[in-house]
């Protein structure tokens, strides 16, 4: 990866995403409406939440790409994002509307990664949770890739644990202890 | 309930509320408050408003992190004092303290409101699994000392921070996934204890 800085906007939000994942924000606050009209020109905008570990390397955020809008039927602006890597924030400077930034640099991680591998399980008990939700199977076209680092990757986000421990996979915690981990809740 | 707000005004700040505010006409106002508690009368009330609602608004301001807040001490304050009137007493103390008296406790019930709010949203986050629970203050206090941008966003109305999970996260709950996984939510629990522990071994062992 480039060591290419970019300045981004960034949205405090505690949402665990890895690349590939894909989720729906709904933007109602003026500094963030903004915020959606730089991420065009600006090529996307950061969700990095605050809950963050102390003794960890750096702030850590989702690189996020706008692949869909709509409006809400209560009026909201409705956009859906599609995050493409991780990044390291440094930097972080608030402007005039309280609309956070931050230069942001890539950072590689196991959830980029491709294999022909099956994980049998992992894969069609996801693949029906995603068939049973209506948003989750409208945000990813009934497209599931049939990759493992994209599986666990899906299940990490969604499966309800802390976001602390969600965490240490973006640092401490390999492929293979993610695979263990959401294997050992999925399969016993 | 009436009655404990009028016997709380302490000597103690009566006698600062006197020295901070030399110029003031006591008398003025305690007859504007009697004009309120016996007619009832608007203009008196408007006379006590210019007085008192930016001097509220100022010491509100300095215990509160956001404006709307101190607004609502504001508001809430000088309702009170147009309902509460009548409980008025010059002889036991001037207008000021008792104005002030009013606001004191209106703060207290505000920010008992706010701690509240905050218990629920953390027992809501921590939810059964006890390792998991020393982190989230750990990082607030760093925040707190570290970086005031982040205290900044940390500041934010647990209202809005509500809103912002209940409407972001696609993180599914314990019983969606109980139902998924057609087990008991007993199960599902113990389930993420257990694997969330186990996983705490594995790291242990690898990365200390």
């Amino acid at each position: 990866m480039s060591a290419k800085t970019t300045n981004l906007p960034v949205f405090p939000l505690d949402l665990f995403l890895l690349p590939g994942g894909i989720t729906r924000l709904r933007i109602f606050e003026p500094r963030y409406l903004k915020m959606v009209g730089l991420a065009s020109q600006l090529g996307g905008f950061v969700i990095s939440s605050n809950k963050q570990n102390i003794n960890q390397a750096y702030r850590w955020g989702s690189w996020v790409e706008v692949i869909n809008f709509e409006q809400g039927k209560d009026g909201v602006l409705e956009i859906d994002v599609e995050c493409g890597c991780l990044v390291k924030l440094s930097k972080l400077e608030q402007d005039n509307d309280k609309l956070l930034f931050a230069d942001v640099e890539q950072r590689k991680h196991w959830s980029q990664k491709t294999s022909n591998t099956e994980l049998a399980l992992l894969a069609d008990s996801l693949k029906t949770l995603f068939e049973n939700n209506e948003l989750l199977a409208k945000l990813y076209h009934d497209q599931l890739p049939n990759n493992p680092y994209w599986t666990v990757s899906r299940w990490l986000e969604l499966l309800p644990i802390p976001f602390d421990v969600k965490n240490k996979f973006v640092f401490d915690s390999s492929y293979t202890e993610a695979k263990k981990l959401v294997h050992s809740i999925i399969s016993q | 309930m009436v009655v404990e707000q009028t016997k709380l005004p302490t000597g103690v700040s009566h006698a600062k509320s006197n020295s901070m505010n030399e110029n003031i006409d006591h008398t003025q106002l305690s007859e504007w408050l009697n004009q309120v508690a016996d007619k009832r009368c608007k203009n008196a009330f408007t006379h006590l408003f210019k007085f008192f609602a930016p001097k509220i608004q100022r010491i509100a301001r300095s215990k509160f992190p956001n404006e709307a807040q101190s607004h609502e001490v504001v508001q809430e304050t000088m309702s009170n004092v147009w309902r509460k009137a009548h409980l008025f007493d010059a002889n036991k103390g001037a207008a000021t303290t008792w104005v002030y008296t009013v606001m004191r406790n209106v703060t207290f019930d505000l920010l008992r409101k706010v701690k509240s709010n905050r218990e629920d949203n953390l027992s809501d986050d921590i939810w059964p699994i006890a390792e998991g629970s020393v982190t989230e203050e750990q990082v607030y206090e760093d925040h707190l000392e570290s970086n005031q941008l982040l205290r900044v966003i940390e500041a934010l109305p647990e209202a809005q921070q509500q809103v912002v999970k209940g409407f972001y996260l696609m993180e599914m709950s314990q019983e969606q996934l109980a139902n998924h996984l057609n087990l008991p939510l007993g199960t599902i629990k113990s389930r993420l204890r257990l694997a969330l522990a186990k996983l705490k071994v594995q790291l242990g062992e690898e990365h200390d």
